[in-house]
């Protein structure tokens, strides 16, 4: 299985919780470990390699509003494989604010390997009446091909184009990972210092009197 | 538990954990009674296999079963698929995970080992890098220890070569990891016992042998005091018959006596510090007292086994009756 | 435990609680949903109420926002600069440069550093150099995090931790005669250690058996109460010097040779009791930087939970009269309960803000050296401490050292960063961190030089001009004779911070309150006139402790003081938290009768499975 983080970015109340929470309880199994806790959210998805069914797992980082005054922290951008940029079609500045997001992440994060979606919500609000739409599909679509940035419209509302996204981004973070092991398996051991990360709720099962207790 | 910790549960979840465990109680019954019943009418297929590897699923301890399992096994052994065996392995490693105090478990394991087609020496190798690991994860585990000495013997039979200076070097890490472990120091004693019995060592490798346990003991004494494995090692040592043809009697003598010097200085220590006696130190000072009368050496107005067990008596109740019992027979 | 008064928690507050708690009568451990955080659309303007207002994100504000904010408090939480972390942060080199420059011209009276001096190789750190400023994670309150420790269960609990990464550090060395001794506190390292005495075993054995329960046994070390503890391990344990700096100064981290031996105890016994929790270290580090990463955690913690963020903004008054708190860009903020607040945050005109006493100097290099030498293997930290008197300019003081390697991605590979700190103050501090800077860098020269570990590179004419050869490391007299190789230093900063927390001393909850310092200035209640900050409650600035010992215990101080007790801090229970944990077989174990299952073992296995089986019936006397 391969795991990513993914983190969401855009304006307050352009619909970033909607989407992750249409992502993630549409399929939500109270039986199986999808979620931890308050920390963030995990779901699936899986892909296809050939005849393989390779499963992705998405750790979703959501800004928990620590976006509204620009207040977002380094660890919040750090390590990220991918992030869904989002905007509202009903909104009129919304697509450069979402572009500004989009210039801050690729200040913030070092990876030349980051998939950016870029993804406009609230599709279903101009289905009946399309004088809703202040932002046109082409003008953004156009800033996501020259920016190198995956686009979809979508609505969290109806569910529409959700899973798609996160189907698209995982395939195509799953290419760049096949890749990276094709071409720099000896990169990867240079990288990994050896070093091992503790982790703090499974204290080690070893025998706790070698230290005179 | 050695310091391997138990969950705490929290209210809230046992409730939970209660219900869960009454359908289980259920199922488990079930599964008994089909079992045994199947058993009785001498049913042996793989179907029954399967029942009983849900049975054993939840009760490993459940040795009629393990029994039963392994009669089924012998009589479809002809229609199993290539793999079955080394599965059968790895359903007692789940099994020795989650409980590797069971013995019926080890038990089957050695079993399958046994029968498993066409071994070579490579399976007990293995066998014994498995076991290594199950000690690294509890180096107390007694079952770990046993079953550690029958793959050795295994190895040994198979290859015709004796493997107890390698397995007393190993047992030598362990106890340096951890000098409590009274497993390892069992095993200490009966390797060392073999090495002078099977081996044929010359008289300086088993006086180099016997001066390097004297000091290892020493420096193991000093370094913890208070602790029952060195104890009752030392205790094995000094009075053992190999100790005894290796070392010439007056050599014996003297690391007797080099040995009672040591305790005493350590149980002074202990008085200047607490005020308070050391109970190892006493006991194994009146072992040494008899062993060296024993070695012809007359103590005389330096024994004082008495007075070590009359300090006993007032400062280990719980035995006090058998102080009082050996102090009778002085 | 709802009891009438109490504020609604979070999970009561959320509206999934009710589809949860809708069909049992009775909840028994209140739940997180696991979509906290995200299901409420959030309110689009700045609050214009709030029950706690908290300024500066550092360490234990931090804590104590999100304590806060999971208990129900409805929380803002502010910080004047542009970055998380506040006295905690971790900054990237020009950071570190504003850092310096603000503090050179702060025009605050009780401003909490001075004497910060910097130089920044600019040929090597900038754009188009070698390494770029955000290469580097520079803290300003460097911290070791104990693996038994209050901060290491609230990160569990909390799950903060899911946000952090952390590695293990082993090695701390003892700095004596011109050379880095490693530790031996282990059972195994004294049972075969082959250079200790035999009594020294013995006496070491003792000691470390002793401190484990050490307040049992007031026998042994209430005579002593009033003494040193270098004295107590002289006298009462006969233990040597190197075995007694080792313990007081390595393991026990303290700060001179007059520790108290009750303060001193705890803090040897700290080490001993968190060695082998997670594996054979004591100590553990967060990745990317320390104390700043382990406070961006808290916060987003806290904003998960529902608090509000916001960088850049700096308080300008607190009416406490009319409760209307204002900021330096105008907006304002009703705040119903408490006012809390770092002494970096407070406002001009400010005349409450506690007498910050202590001085801890610290001194910060950017080193390009790996310095592996110093790391045990895997490893990429490790703690170097200089006992009094070990060092050129006869510190009084120890100097501790935090050395954090590529592998904790502070920094990039083949450079280090030193953190040196000492309770030692002016111009005897300057030097005494001058000269353990000395110490270190011909330490890591000789031991990372490989012509000077060939002995024929090491050539003494005698007098009567016969070429003697000399062994490597022979400290001292032949140092001077080696040519310098020198360390390239990326970047050097030394600064002086006050702290109103005495030195190696776990947090004094009077500091906190306020009422109890009678005649003091920063008395809560008591107004002064034209002042900026009546009414406000200042925390206290990081200690000079490396280790993160004193942050729980005054985030819960403060905790206590504004919710009324702290029974309930970080009492989360997530809903999904899983019974995965619970061995499987256990409750079948418990229940399930194994009459015809358990025959006698073999008699032999029975041996040794039981500890208490003392062998005294086999011992022949």
């Amino acid at each position: 299985m391969l795991q990513f983080k993914l983190v969401l970015l855009g304006d307050s109340s352009v619909g970033k919780s909607s989407i992750v929470n249409r992502f993630v309880k549409d399929s939500f199994d109270e039986f199986r470990e999808s979620t931890i806790g308050a920390a963030f959210l995990s779901q699936t998805v899986t892909i296809k390699d050939d005849d393989q069914d390779v499963t992705v797992k998405f750790e979703i980082w959501d800004t928990a509003g620590q976006e509204r005054y620009k207040s977002l922290a380094p660890m919040y951008y750090r390590n990220s494989n991918a992030a869904l940029v989002v905007y509202d079609i009903t909104q009129a500045d919304s697509l450069e604010k979402a572009q500004s997001w989009v210039h801050e992440l690729k200040n913030k994060v070092d990876d030349n390997n980051l998939v950016i979606y870029l993804v406009g919500n609230k599709v279903d609000l101009t289905k009946d009446d399309e004088e809703k739409r202040v932002v046109d599909r082409d003008v953004a679509e156009k800033y996501a091909q020259e920016n190198g940035l995956l686009f979809n419209e979508v609505s969290a509302k109806t569910g529409e184009g959700i899973q798609q996204i996160f189907q698209t981004i995982g395939e195509n973070l799953y290419e760049v990972r096949k890749k990276e092991n094709t071409t720099n398996n000896s990169n990867m051991a240079n990288r990994a210092h050896g070093q091992v990360d503790i982790q703090l709720p499974r204290p080690s099962t070893n025998d706790s009197t070698s230290c005179c207790s | 538990m050695h310091g391997i910790k138990r969950q705490q549960y929290s209210r809230e979840i046992l409730k939970q954990k209660r219900i869960q465990d009454q359908q289980k109680i259920k199922t488990y019954k079930d599964l008994t009674h089909s079992a045994l019943d199947t058993r009785d009418k001498g049913i042996f297929t793989t179907d029954a296999l399967q029942l009983t590897s849900k049975i054993l699923e939840l009760n490993p301890e459940f040795n009629t079963i393990w029994n039963y399992r392994r009669d089924i096994i012998l009589t479809v052994t002809n229609d199993v698929k290539p793999d079955f065996w080394e599965n059968e392995l790895q359903f007692t490693m789940e099994k020795l995970k989650r409980f590797p105090k069971v013995y019926w478990i080890w038990n089957h394991r050695i079993w399958v080992l046994d029968n498993y087609p066409n071994a070579t020496d490579k399976i007990w190798l293995r066998e014994l890098f498995v076991v290594d690991k199950l000690l690294s994860m509890d180096a107390r585990n007694y079952h770990g220890w046993h079953y550690r000495r029958l793959i050795v013997k295994k190895l040994e039979s198979i290859n015709g070569k004796l493997m107890d200076k390698e397995e007393l070097k190993y047992v030598t890490t362990i106890i340096n990891k951890n000098i409590s472990n009274y497993s390892a120091w069992h095993q200490r004693v009966q390797l060392i016992t073999n090495i002078f019995n099977k081996h044929e060592l010359n008289k300086k490798e088993m006086k180099d042998m016997v001066l390097s346990e004297i000091s290892y003991i020493t420096n193991a004494i000093y370094t913890d005091a208070d602790d029952q494995s060195v104890w009752f090692y030392t205790n094995w040592f000094i009075a053992n018959d190999i100790v005894r043809l290796v070392l010439t009697n007056d050599e014996y003598i003297k690391m007797l006596k080099d040995i009672k010097d040591n305790v005493i200085l350590i149980n002074n220590d202990d008085v200047e510090f607490s005020g308070k006696e050391n109970n190892w130190c006493l006991k194994i000072l009146i072992v040494i007292e008899k062993t060296l009368k024993e070695a012809g050496y007359e103590l005389d107005k330096d024994e004082h086994t008495e007075e070590y067990l009359k300090k006993l008596i007032d400062n280990d109740p719980q035995r006090r009756n058998r102080y009082i019992y050996l102090s009778t027979k002085q | 435990m709802l009891s009438p008064e109490r504020r609604t928690s979070m999970a009561e507050r959320r509206p999934s609680f009710a589809n949860f708690s809708g069909n049992s009568n009775h909840i028994d451990t209140l739940m997180v949903p696991h979509l906290a955080g995200i299901e409420d659309p959030l309110p689009e303007t700045t609050p214009e109420k709030v029950d706690v207002l908290i300024a500066g994100t550092g360490l234990v504000e931090s804590v104590l926002a999100a304590a806060l904010a999971w208990q129900g408090s409805n929380v803002l939480h502010v910080d004047s600069n542009d970055y998380y972390g506040d006295s905690a942060a971790t900054l990237t080199v020009d950071q570190i440069k504003n850092w310096v420059n603000r503090i050179h011209n702060s025009k605050n009276e009780s401003e909490p550093y001075k004497n910060a001096k910097l130089y920044i190789s600019s040929s090597n750190i900038g754009p188009d150099c070698k390494y770029a400023s955000r290469d580097f994670g520079i803290d300003l309150s460097p911290k070791i995090l104990f693996a038994k420790s209050d901060l290491l269960s609230i990160l569990v609990k909390s799950r903060v931790h899911q946000y952090l990464e952390f590695q293990s550090l082993s090695t701390f060395h003892t700095y004596e005669n011109d050379s880095f001794e490693k530790l031996t506190n282990t059972k195994q390292d004294i049972f075969t250690d082959q250079n200790l005495t035999l009594m020294t075993k013995r006496n070491l054995m003792k000691f470390l058996k002793f401190v484990l329960n050490w307040e049992k046994m007031p026998e042994i070390w209430q005579p002593y109460a009033d003494k040193s503890i270098t004295d107590f391990l002289f006298n009462k344990f006969k233990l040597e010097k190197p075995q007694v700096f080792e313990l007081v100064f390595s393991i026990g981290l303290c700060s001179n040779m007059d520790t108290k031996v009750p303060l001193a105890l705890n803090r040897i016994r700290r080490y001993l009791v968190s060695y082998d929790v997670y594996g054979p270290f004591p100590v553990l580090y967060s990745k990317y930087g320390g104390a700043g990463e382990v406070s961006q955690g808290f916060c987003r913690s806290a904003a998960v939970a529902g608090a509000t963020y916001k960088l850049n903004e700096k308080l300008y008054s607190y009416n406490p009269t009319t409760q209307v708190a204002t900021f330096t860009d105008g907006s304002k903020v009703t705040v119903t309960e408490k006012i809390i607040m770092s002494p970096t945050q407070a406002p001009e005109g400010n005349k409450h803000v506690p007498e910050q006493k202590y001085e801890v100097n610290r001194m910060v290099c950017l080193v390009e050296k790996d310095c592996k030498e110093w790391f045990s293997e895997d490893e990429s930290a490790a703690v170097v401490v200089f006992p009094p008197g070990s060092l050129k300019s006869g510190n009084k003081h120890v100097v501790q050292t935090l050395i954090m390697g590529s592998g904790s991605e502070c920094c990039p590979q083949g450079t280090s960063i030193w953190y040196l700190s000492t309770t030692e103050s002016g111009v005897r501090a300057e030097m005494d961190l001058d000269a353990a800077l000395e110490a270190l860098e011909i330490s890591i020269i000789r031991e990372s030089s490989e012509e000077i570990t060939n002995d024929n590179d090491i050539v003494q004419i005698s007098d009567d001009g016969r070429p003697i050869i000399n062994s490597v490391r022979l400290g001292q007299s032949f140092k001077e004779y080696v040519p310098r190789e020198s360390v390239q230093h990326l970047m050097k900063l030394s600064y002086t911070q006050l702290t109103s927390t005495p030195p190696f001393d776990v947090v004094n909850p009077a500091l906190f309150d306020n009422d109890e310092l009678n005649n003091r200035a920063n008395s809560v209640n008591k107004f002064i006139p034209n002042a900026s900050d009546n009414g406000i409650i200042y925390t206290a600035m990081p200690s000079s402790e490396i280790s993160y010992d004193e942050v729980v215990t005054a985030a819960k101080v403060l905790y206590e003081k504004i919710v009324g007790s702290d029974d309930d801090f970080f009492d989360v229970d997530f809903e999904d938290d899983d019974n995965d944990a619970m061995p499987t077989g256990a409750s079948v174990n418990g229940v399930i009768n194994y009459e015809n299952a358990i025959e006698d073992d073999e008699e032999d296995i029975q041996m040794g499975e039981d500890d208490s089986n003392e062998f005294v019936g086999e011992m022949e006397i």
